[in-house]
C-alpha cells in the first residue's frame, strides 16, 4: 500500500463526512481511520496509543500534504475542505469503503464528539491489544485494560457499553 | 546502580567497548536467522560514497541492546520508582526491551529499504516481518519463552499494540528518541568517517524522566536542563540525513536499486526470499529466509551484469547516474524550474524512470517539531529538577533553536540522467542553463 493510496482513503474519509455533515475533526478522523485500518483496510497509517487513544503521527503527515497542495486547511484541532479538495480514491473502492464507513456510524449512534471517539478508539485499542497478546476479552479484561490507561475518566458502563458493540465485529483476531 | 540482570558474555565494538549479552541473548545471535543479519548490509549501497560503511545490520542490533540498556538505567537512574521499584519486574522489563533490542531488524530485506516494496507487496515493513519471525520462528520464540517472557509482548514493542504495562518499554524502542536512533547516527557516522551525526551520548542517555500525563499514567519527559543534549541529537541526525541517506550520490544508487528491483519483478527474476504475502496474511519459510540476504541479490546481479542490464552495471559501480538538477533550499524556490527541466526532457523524448529520474524530499530536523495531537498540543514534554520535575510546557517553548530550525525545512530537488541518455539531453540542459542564468541577470538588473 503506497503512501498515496492512504491519502486517498484519508481524503475520502473527509469527503464521506462532509457529505453526512460530520464535524471533521482532528479526532474523528483519526479513530474512523483506526477503525477501517482494523476492520482490514490496507493503509500505511500505524497507530500508537497516544494522549487521547490511538494516533497515528503520519496522518498528521498526510493532513500537512493535503495542506500543502492547498486541499484543505489545518486549525488547532479540525481541518476545513477547501474548493480545490478532491475524492480521488476510485469508484469501486469507495462502495467498500462506504460499508465499512456506514458500519463505524451506526456503531457509535452517529455520535464523533471528541469524548465518544476517545471512548470508542481505545476500547478498540484494548481489545486488539489483548487479542494480539493471545486472549478472547470479555468486557472485564477490556475495562482493566482501559482503565489501565484512562483511570476512571470513563464509567465502567460506557467501557462496556461500547466494548459490547465493537466486540462482534472484531471478535477475530 | 544495581545490576539487574548480569550478562557474562562480552563482545568488542567501536561504539560501546564492550556489548554484554546473556546466556539467552547469545543464543538467539547464534540462531540462523540473527546471522543472515551479518549479511544485510546497514546502508545499503552507501559504501559507494562512503568506502568504510561496510558494516551490517547485525552489530547494530547488538548495539542497540547496548544503547537501549544505557538509556533503561538512566531513566531508572532518575526514577527509582518506575515499575514500583520491584527487582523482579525491573528485571523482566528490561529484558523485554533487550529482547525487542536484538531483534528489531531481524525482519530486514536485502539493500535495506529499497527492497521493502518489491519483496512486501507494499503491504508490508520489515516491523511485520521482525514480529512475525519473533512469534513464528520456534529458535527464536521458544528461547524468549525459556526467560519467561511471552514473544508477542516483545513483538509489540516493534509493531502492533502493546498492553499498558508495556506500553512504556516501547518508548526504549521505537519512540522519537529511542536506542535504534541512539545507535545508528554513532555508529554510521564511525563506520562511514564523517561527523555527522555525533552527539553527546552519555548526556543524551540521562535527559529523560517519568512523568505523569493528564490521565496520570507514566509518560517520557526531557529535563530542562538536558535541553542542549538532545537539541545537539536532533541536529546531529538532521545532519546525518542530509549528508549520509540523503547524499545526492547515494540517493542515485537507491534510485537504481528500486528500478533494478522492478526491473526483476517484471521479467520474473526476482531472488526467491521465503516469504509469502496472500490476503495480508504473512507466511515464511526460514529455510530459505535465512539464505536471503545481500549476496543473494548480487548473485542475480552479477548475472544480469553479463547480459549488459544497464541497472545492474550501475550497481556493479560500473556506471552512474548523473545529477544535473540539484537545489537544496530552505524555501519552496526552485520548485518550478524542477518541474520545468522534467517537462522539457519529456518534450524531447527521454522517459522518466528509464532516461531520467527525480527525486524529491522534504528535510525537516525532526518531525517532533511539527507533530501535535487532536487537540493541536505539542508532544514531548519539558520538566525542571529545580522544582521537583514539574511540567513547565513541551521542548518547542524551550528550545529557541528548534523553533528557528522548524521554521526553514530544507527541500531536496534532484534529476538524474542515465549515462545513456546525456548526449540526448544536452541541448536541452543548455536551454533550460541558458534561461536560468537570463533569469538571474535579469533579477539582478532589477535591483
Amino acid at each position: 500500500m503506497s503512501v498515496e493510496k492512504s491519502n486517498q482513503i484519508f481524503k475520502h474519509v473527509l469527503a464521506w463526512m462532509r457529505d453526512k455533515n460530520i464535524e471533521t475533526s482532528k479526532i474523528a478522523i483519526q479513530k474512523t481511520l483506526f477503525f477501517l485500518k482494523e476492520c482490514g483496510i490496507p493503509m500505511r497509517f500505524e497507530f500508537d496509543a497516544y494522549t487521547y487513544g490511538p494516533f497515528s503521527k503520519q496522518i498528521m503527515d498526510a493532513a500537512k500534504e493535503l495542506e500543502y497542495a492547498g486541499e484543505i486547511t489545518v486549525s488547532h484541532s479540525d481541518y476545513k475542505l477547501t474548493s480545490s479538495f478532491s475524492d480521488t480514491l476510485p469508484e469501486k473502492k469507495k462502495t467498500n469503503l462506504d460499508k465499512k464507513l456506514n458500519k463505524f456510524f451506526s456503531l457509535i449512534n452517529g455520535d464523533f464528539s471528541f469524548d465518544n471517539m476517545e471512548l470508542f478508539g481505545t476500547v478498540l485499542y484494548c481489545i486488539r491489544a489483548l487479542q494480539e497478546n493471545g486472549m478472547e476479552p470479555d468486557s472485564n479484561d477490556v475495562i482493566q485494560e482501559f482503565q489501565a490507561w484512562k483511570g476512571t475518566r470513563y464509567s465502567d458502563k460506557n467501557i462496556e457499553n461500547a466494548y459490547e458493540k465493537l466486540y462482534p465485529v472484531f471478535s477475530e483476531v | 546502580m544495581q545490576q539487574l540482570l548480569n550478562p557474562t558474555h562480552r563482545i568488542r565494538d567501536p561504539i560501546y567497548g564492550y556489548i554484554w549479552l546473556t546466556d539467552t541473548e547469545l543464543e538467539l545471535v547464534d540462531t540462523p536467522v540473527f546471522q543472515r543479519l551479518r549479511r544485510i548490509n546497514q546502508l545499503a549501497l552507501t559504501k559507494y560514497v562512503y568506502p568504510t560503511a561496510e558494516h551490517s545490520r547485525f552489530v547494530h542490533s547488538l548495539g542497540v541492546v547496548q544503547a537501549a540498556t544505557n538509556i533503561f538505567y538512566e531513566v531508572l537512574r532518575f526514577n527509582p520508582d518506575i515499575f514500583n521499584n520491584d527487582a523482579q519486574e525491573l528485571q523482566k522489563h528490561l529484558q523485554i526491551v533487550r529482547f525487542a533490542a536484538l531483534l528489531h531488524d531481524i525482519g530486514h530485506m536485502p539493500f535495506s529499504h529499497a527492497a521493502e516494496q518489491v519483496f512486501l507487496d507494499g503491504n508490508f515493513t520489515h516491523e511485520d516481518i521482525s514480529k512475525y519471525i519473533i512469534q513464528n520462528n520456534p529458535s527464536i520464540s521458544n528461547k524468549i519463552k525459556k526467560d519467561g517472557i511471552k514473544p508477542q509482548i516483545v513483538a509489540s514493542l516493534l509493531k502492533g499494540k502493546p498492553l499498558k504495562e508495556y506500553s512504556l518499554l516501547k518508548k526504549f524502542i521505537s519512540g522519537e528518541f529511542d536506542a535504534d536512533r541512539a545507535d545508528f547516527l554513532l555508529r554510521d557516522s564511525y563506520f562511514c568517517g564523517v561527523k555527522y551525526g555525533e552527539y553527546d551520548y552519555i548526556r543524551y542517555a540521562g535527559s529523560f524522566r517519568i512523568i505523569p500525563d493528564k490521565d496520570r499514567q507514566a509518560v517520557f519527559a526531557i529535563e530542562k536542563g538536558n535541553l542542549h543534549a538532545v537539541e545537539a541529537f536532533l541536529l546531529a541526525r538532521y545532519h546525518y540525513y542530509l549528508q549520509v541517506p540523503f547524499h545526492r550520490t547515494r540517493r542515485g544508487f537507491d534510485i537504481v536499486l528500486e528500478r533494478y528491483f522492478n526491473d526483476l519483478r517484471e521479467r520474473g527474476k526476482l531472488p526467491e526470499s521465503g516469504i509469502k504475502i496472500d490476503n495480508s496474511n504473512i507466511d515464511i519459510d526460514f529455510d530459505r529466509f535465512q539464505f536471503f540476504d545481500d549476496y543473494t541479490v548480487f548473485e542475480q546481479i552479477k548475472k544480469d551484469v553479463v547480459k549488459g542490464n544497464p541497472w545492474a552495471l550501475i550497481l556493479m559501480r560500473q556506471d552512474r547516474l548523473h545529477p544535473v538538477f540539484d537545489t537544496e533550499r530552505n524555501d519552496k524556490g526552485n520548485e518550478n524550474d524542477f518541474y520545468d527541466l522534467q517537462e522539457r526532457f519529456a518534450k524531447h523524448g527521454l522517459k522518466e524512470n528509464q532516461d531520467f529520474f527525480c527525486f524529491s524530499k522534504k528535510v525537516e530536523v525532526h518531525k517532533i517539531l511539527e507533530n501535535s495531537d487532536e487537540m493541536g498540543e505539542g508532544s514531548y514534554a519539558v520538566v525542571d529538577k529545580a522544582e521537583d520535575n514539574k511540567l513547565i510546557g513541551t521542548i518547542l517553548d524551550h528550545s529557541s533553536l528548534l523553533i528557528s530550525t522548524k521554521k526553514n525545512p530544507a527541500y531536496i530537488r534532484r534529476i538524474y540522467l542515465t549515462s545513456s541518455a546525456r548526449e540526448k539531453a544536452k541541448q536541452v540542459l543548455v536551454q533550460f542553463r541558458k534561461n536560468l542564468n537570463a533569469r538571474e541577470k535579469r533579477k539582478k538588473g532589477g535591483k
